[in-house]
């Protein structure tokens, strides 16, 4: 039902095989699923409740669109929530033989080809530090890290993975301007960067998206959904609403 | 994208079942098409669904279809003037989604609306026709203002609210004033002229402050979060694109207290001072030159450090909220609690929904004794009255204390004017002010009025008008000083609640149905003649007295608007708005019902047309929803009134300007005033008319085409049939023709409105030109009288005029000789007339009437070869004897006498009074002798100029010269005629050289020889008998009479002496032997 789902860049990105890991079209707990093929008219007799809920859209944002992001991005997707990914560093930095030499690339380019890059280099020792692996499930989600600057697409939710994302993000949203009037609600989550940290943060990016795609009004619920998440996992959150 | 079908694809996602998911889908994917196809498709499609989805129930389609609005409006790939026409579009469908009770479609409204406000006060600015937009949207804005205090607006909806209000605070600031640092996108207060005839700047802002104050009462006392953070987003935004709100948007983010804030949380306050920062640095590092750099950095730091001390209390406790702060904005509904006495201490019931406290309040009560709740009571009002603190008794006392939530009084203004229509349904609660002690309760709730019979309403409305009539002033004066009450904020045209209450309970109260007619019919049989009826007709009195007790009412109303018009109009209008709402909605119901409106509207009209001044008449008239056939034939009447003529003026223009369906009328009723005989009211039309010149449409073309036929009418001979509607073209002022001979008051009225534009534009004076050849010609002295001020308005550098005038039809020379007499005349004409005229005399050979105008800027040579034209003129009239005499004037020099170390400007170039002379006297074969003579007789009468030395140098010329002309001795004739003194020189030098030239070989000279030897002797006696015998007896046979005279003079000089005289004697004395 977002119409955003199918950006066309994302269709022009997305590999054949995206799709076919997506289990189900639906998000597994819909709570108004049922009701869509009942009387129209009998449901909307039914006052202020809002029969016709929006999926929501989430996009989750690092540095780099590699690890924390698109571990968000793999856990909701497979739960088969609308969701985009987005870096805010200038360029997509990953770790290389040494720390004062890391592997650099433009935002855009395939993971495909950053991961026959590292593969090229030192098979073994990006074999073992895991970013081959991270590398290789990214470019089945999707083509190519994205810049959070030069997204378009309006997410509902924003879920950003340290605080840096977070005011990145805010400063981005401050400088378009905000004529579109949309609000978004931005959630930063404070996720270490590590392959570790990252699955941890996939589980709780779950829970959080589950709360909100329930919700039955968002901007009514997110309060509480926030509460609860902070009293069920351990990271630090922000939480603000914004305006595209 | 290109292969994909969006109308087919739509039809596929219509055939699937409604709202499923696969419909979901298709149309999720159509609107990613959409977004990457140009703009007018989704436009088109936009245009056919909408007005069929509108009226719909809520379904997929229809959130998929307003989305789509909203796409449209704000985000499509368009410039932004397409945008903005396309937007006025989906104004009205907005404006009711606005009242839809689906959050989803208010959020969806208010975010469009939220862009289409600052383009429509852009196109406002320029565009003065667009009234109509404005209005929505400032009732799009209070209908959101109102949504951001209303205590159950949705979360998304405030949000929504916040984001709106800042792009209206945007709107009525002041960005930056210079032009070009102007963004259609971001439109603000300097776009708006200061004349602009409905947005006044000042108002402008001071509705921005009033929007700022509510947008900043929200953001220090509302207790959610997401409110605040959504806040201070907004705030960033103003603070980066108005500088002159920066200071406010620091200060208000510094003082912000976390105390009023929903629930413990140290994420929510963290959260709230981390946007805030954001938006600071933001707002430094965008803007490194501005003003309060130093301030924000500051600012800044004072928000780092209450962060830091707000960290460090780490676990915050939870501040409870004082009950001074009793905003009960930040509502989030909560699952239902069990009633616990003990926790209720603590819990803040001003965080619930209405319906939750009233079901808490009842089953609370429900625990308590009827004794303990009395008890209860009586202390709690003890203590409120006592105004000390309020004693410690039970919970219950609390829950009072808790529920007193502050809400709006839902005013009756603003409720829908629909909601009228069903007079049946419930009303909205009103909920009790809490300012009132006695009901401080919200669950209480109006029970529904009682039914009230027919006499009944109207006995209420009796009294009501009397107690207003008693009152109604003092209350008026009183309001108007306490400012700030709601009626007022909604900017209602009048601020008395009651006023509108009062109207409505006659306008509808009594008999505003068939069915209550008929009821009161039945119930007032028995003392119909209990009221006494105060003369007025009305249709059915005997039988129908419910219309008679309506139509009294409404004649007591009429009376008292009518006893202080001027201070009361407001009344008036409110009243006949009703009237007309009212019709319309009994029209709907009984096609056949009878109309007040008409009645009343016109009732007053003329009542008021005597009573009032123009401030309060205009702005009545214009208040009216719809203008009765005899306003015009009204206000035509106003405008012939001297006194009165601005009032009609006042009303006509912004009825042409802003009410399109009356604006021909109205606009031909100003045009033939145009036309009126009285000059105060042709002027004020004129006046008005004016402004629409040449830009406003379709104004324009009508000035252009009404002025038009003025003129031709003028042309238009007496004895030529005119059909009806050229005899009525010109509107009732005007006759059907032109007097002959004129009257120059009458042609005055043709041609006054033309005049008066040719200054704006010489256009407007070129069917004069085209027709003034068959104008009578009494009309056409008249014109040229009344050309004289707007020519010289117009000036000679006019390039328009100067068209015209190069390119005048035949037959309207008079017209522009007038025209360059008006540019020339006590002045030195311009270059441009110049050019003009010598063009016209090289182009189209014109006569030498216009060789007048520059004869005198042209150089020697020039003059010389014009100067027969100019000769060639006379006609023997004074009129061109007396151009002809300014002309020698003008081009020749006078020699100085005062002072020779003068420069002599122009030596060179003007003709020496000698030369003017001998040029005269050698076209004499050229122009004829007749003119040439009387050309020369002009310069006899200019003796200041044609001395007597000149003439002698002239005479002297021609001595010297081969041949005589002709008027040579015509010349010298006249030379002695003037000057006495010359008779010595002329009949001594002057005969005599004549006669060495032999003067007698051409007849005519020699006949004026010998007139002029007469003139002359006896001095030219001497002369005279130098003459030849034959020539000398030729002169005496013509002149016997000087015969004896020379004898005489012969004897004289030498005595007897024949034999020295003797051929004269032979002459002479012929003669004398004869007559001896």
């Amino acid at each position: 039902m977002d119409p955003r789902r199918r950006d066309p860049r994302r269709a022009a990105q997305g590999t054949p095989s995206v799709a076919a890991q997506i289990p189900t079209m639906a998000p597994p707990e819909h709570p108004l699923g049922g009701q869509s093929s009942e009387d129209a008219s009998l449901i909307n007799n039914a006052s202020l409740r809002r029969h016709q809920k929006r999926r929501p859209l989430f996009c989750i944002v690092c540095a780099s669109n590699q690890n924390r992001s698109m571990e968000g991005h793999n856990v909701l997707q497979k739960a088969g929530y609308d969701v985009i990914s987005a870096g805010t560093g200038s360029l997509v930095r990953l770790p290389g033989p040494t720390v004062d030499r890391p592997n650099v690339y433009q935002f855009g380019t395939p993971y495909q080809k950053m991961w026959e890059d590292l593969h090229e280099q030192d098979a073994a020792l990006y074999e073992q530090n895991g970013l081959l692996n991270m590398l290789d499930r990214n470019r089945k989600l999707k083509m190519a890290p994205q810049r959070w600057n030069e997204t378009r697409i309006l997410a509902d939710v924003v879920i950003t993975c340290e605080e840096r994302c977070f005011d990145a993000v805010c400063d981005d949203l401050l400088g378009r301007g905000s004529d579109l009037n949309r609000s978004v609600h931005i959630i930063n989550m404070e996720i270490k960067d590590n392959h570790e940290e990252a699955l941890i943060a996939g589980q709780a990016m779950l829970d959080l998206a589950a709360a909100v795609s329930n919700a039955e009004d968002l901007d009514e619920e997110m309060d509480n959904i926030v509460q609860k998440q902070i009293m069920k996992h351990p990271h630090n959150l922000l939480h603000t609403v914004a305006f595209y | 994208m290109a292969g994909v079908d969006p109308l087919a694809t739509l039809r596929h996602a219509w055939s699937l079942p409604a709202d499923s998911p696969e419909q979901a889908n298709v149309l999720s994917g159509l609107r990613a098409t959409l977004e990457t196809v140009p703009p007018n498709i989704p436009v088109l499609l936009l245009n056919n669904l909408l007005p069929s989805f509108q009226h719909q129930p809520d379904s997929l389609f229809k959130q998929w279809l307003f989305d789509l609005v909203w796409y449209v409006v704000c985000r499509a790939p368009m410039n932004v003037e397409e945008r903005t026409i396309i937007a006025l579009n989906y104004v009205d469908p907005m404006r009711e989604l606005l009242a839809d009770a689906n959050p989803f479609y208010m959020k969806l409204a208010i975010q469009t609306l939220g862009a289409i406000y600052p383009q429509v006060f852009r196109i406002c600015c320029t565009d003065y026709s667009q009234l109509v937009h404005w209005n929505k949207m400032v009732e799009v804005r209070m209908r959101v203002m109102e949504y951001n205090v209303h205590p159950t607006t949705p979360l998304g909806v405030r949000l929504a609210s916040i984001k709106f209000l800042q792009r209206v605070i945007l709107v009525h600031s002041r960005g930056p004033s210079d032009p070009r640092l102007h963004n259609p996108n971001d439109p603000h207060l300097a776009f708006c002229p200061d004349n602009h005839p409905f947005l006044n700047p000042v108002a402008l802002k001071a509705e921005g402050h009033k929007v700022t104050e509510q947008c900043l009462l929200t953001f220090w006392n509302n207790r959610s979060p997401d409110v605040i953070t959504a806040m201070v987003q907004s705030f960033g935004i103003i603070a980066k694109l108005r500088q002159e709100l920066v200071e406010f948007v620091y200060t208000a983010f510094v003082e912000w207290k976390p105390a009023h804030l929903l629930g413990d949380s140290l994420t929510a306050v963290r959260s709230i001072y981390k946007t805030m920062r954001i938006a600071l640095v933001h707002l430094n590092r965008t803007q490194p030159q501005g003003r309060y750099r130093a301030q924000v950095d500051d600012a800044i730091r004072k928000l780092d450090t209450k962060l830091q001390e707000v960290l460090a209390h780490g676990d915050i406790k939870r501040l409870k909220p004082g009950l001074d702060s009793v905003d009960a904005t930040g509502t989030t509904p909560k699952k239902h609690r069990p009633v616990d006495p003990t926790i209720l201490a603590n819990f803040d019931f001003s965080t619930l929904s209405n319906d939750i406290l009233a079901e808490i309040v009842v089953e609370s009560l429900k625990l308590v004794t009827e004794e303990h709740l009395d008890a209860a009571i009586q202390a709690w009002k003890s203590s409120r009255t006592a105004d000390g603190p309020s004693t410690p008794v039970p919970v219950q006392d609390e829950i009072m204390e808790e529920v007193v939530v502050k809400s709006e009084p839902i005013d009756p203004l603003i409720m829908d004017m629909e909601e009228d229509l069903q007079l049946e349904a419930p009303r909205p609660i009103l909920e009790m002010e809490p300012g009132n002690e006695e009901m401080g309760v919200t669950g209480f709730k109006l029970p529904r009025p009682r039914p009230m019979s027919v006499k009944q309403r109207l006995l209420l409305v009796d009294s009501c008008l009397q107690r207003v009539q008693k009152r109604g002033h003092d209350h008026a004066v009183q309001h108007k000083a306490s400012p700030g009450r709601l009626s007022e904020q909604k900017g209602k045209p009048t601020p008395e609640m009651w006023t509108l209450l009062l109207v409505r309970m006659i306008t509808r109260g009594a008999t505003s149905s068939v069915g209550a007619i008929e009821e009161a019919e039945e119930e007032e049989d028995s003392n119909t003649n209990d009221e006494s009826n105060d003369g007025a007709v009305v249709s059915k009195p005997n039988k129908n007295t419910a219309l008679e007790q309506e139509y009294r009412m409404r004649r007591m109303l009429f009376e008292y608007v009518m006893g202080d018009f001027i201070s009361r109009y407001q009344i008036a209008t409110l009243w006949l708005n009703e009237e007309w709402n009212n019709d319309r909605i009994l029209l709907k119901k009984h096609p056949t019902a009878r109309i007040n409106y008409d009645y009343w509207v016109k009732e007053v009209l003329l009542a008021a047309a005597d009573r009032s001044d123009k401030e309060s008449f205009s702005t009545f008239v214009l208040d009216l929803p719809e203008l009765s056939e005899g306003l015009f034939d009204l206000l035509r009447d106003l405008a012939a009134d001297k006194a009165r003529m601005p009032t009609a003026m006042v009303i006509l223009r912004p009825l042409v300007e802003l009410r399109v369906p009356v604006r021909e009328e109205a606009l031909s009723v100003l045009l033939e005033l145009m036309t009126h005989p009285a000059a105060d009211t042709r002027k004020g039309a004129i006046h008005t008319v004016r402004r629409w010149w040449p830009d406003i449409q379709p104004m324009a073309t009508r000035i252009r085409a009404y002025t038009t036929r003025c003129l031709e009418r003028l042309a238009i001979p007496s004895d030529e049939e005119m059909d009806e509607d050229t005899k009525n073209a010109l509107g009732r002022y005007l006759p059907e023709r032109v007097t002959v001979p004129a009257d120059k008051n009458e042609v005055t009225q043709y041609l006054e409105g033309s005049l008066a534009l040719s200054v704006k534009d010489p256009s407007f004076l070129e069917p004069l030109f085209r027709t003034f050849s068959t104008i009578d010609p009494t009309v056409q002295e008249a014109v040229q009288d009344l050309l004289v001020r707007p020519i010289q308005a117009i000036g000679p550098n006019n390039p328009k005029l100067l068209e015209y005038l190069k390119t005048y039809p035949e037959g309207s020379e008079t017209l522009v000789l007038k025209i360059l007499n008006v540019f020339t005349e006590g002045t030195r004409p311009a270059a441009s007339i110049i050019n003009l005229v010598k063009s016209l005399l090289a182009d189209r050979g014109a006569d030498a009437r216009f060789l007048m105008f520059i004869i005198s800027e042209m150089d020697k040579a020039e003059i010389i070869r014009h100067l027969p034209k100019l000769v060639g003129t006379l006609n023997g009239t004074p009129e061109r004897r007396v151009l002809l005499r300014q002309m020698f004037t003008s081009i020749v020099e006078v020699t100085q006498h005062t002072n020779t170390n003068q420069v002599r400007e122009g030596q060179t170039k003007l003709l020496a009074p000698k030369e003017l002379m001998i040029q005269l006297h050698d076209m004499e074969q050229e122009v004829g002798l007749r003119k040439a003579k009387e050309a020369i007789s002009i310069c006899f009468n200019l003796p200041e100029i044609f001395r007597s030395e000149v003439l002698v140098s002239v005479m002297q010329h021609y001595l010297d010269a081969k041949a005589l002309p002709m008027l040579f001795v015509w010349t010298v004739l006249q030379a002695v005629a003037t000057y006495k003194h010359l008779t010595a020189w002329v009949s001594t030098n002057l005969l005599s050289r004549l006669i060495t030239k032999k003067v007698w070989t051409n007849q005519q000279l020699w006949d004026g020889f010998i007139l002029c030897a007469e003139r002359t002797e006896p001095n030219s006696f001497d002369a005279l008998l130098q003459l030849p015998k034959e020539q000398l007896r030729d002169l005496v046979e013509k002149r016997p009479a000087m015969k004896v005279k020379l004898r005489e003079y012969l004897t004289k000089r030498a005595g007897k002496s024949k034999a020295r005289n003797g051929v004269y004697w032979e002459v002479l004395g012929e003669d004398v032997a004869t007559t001896a």
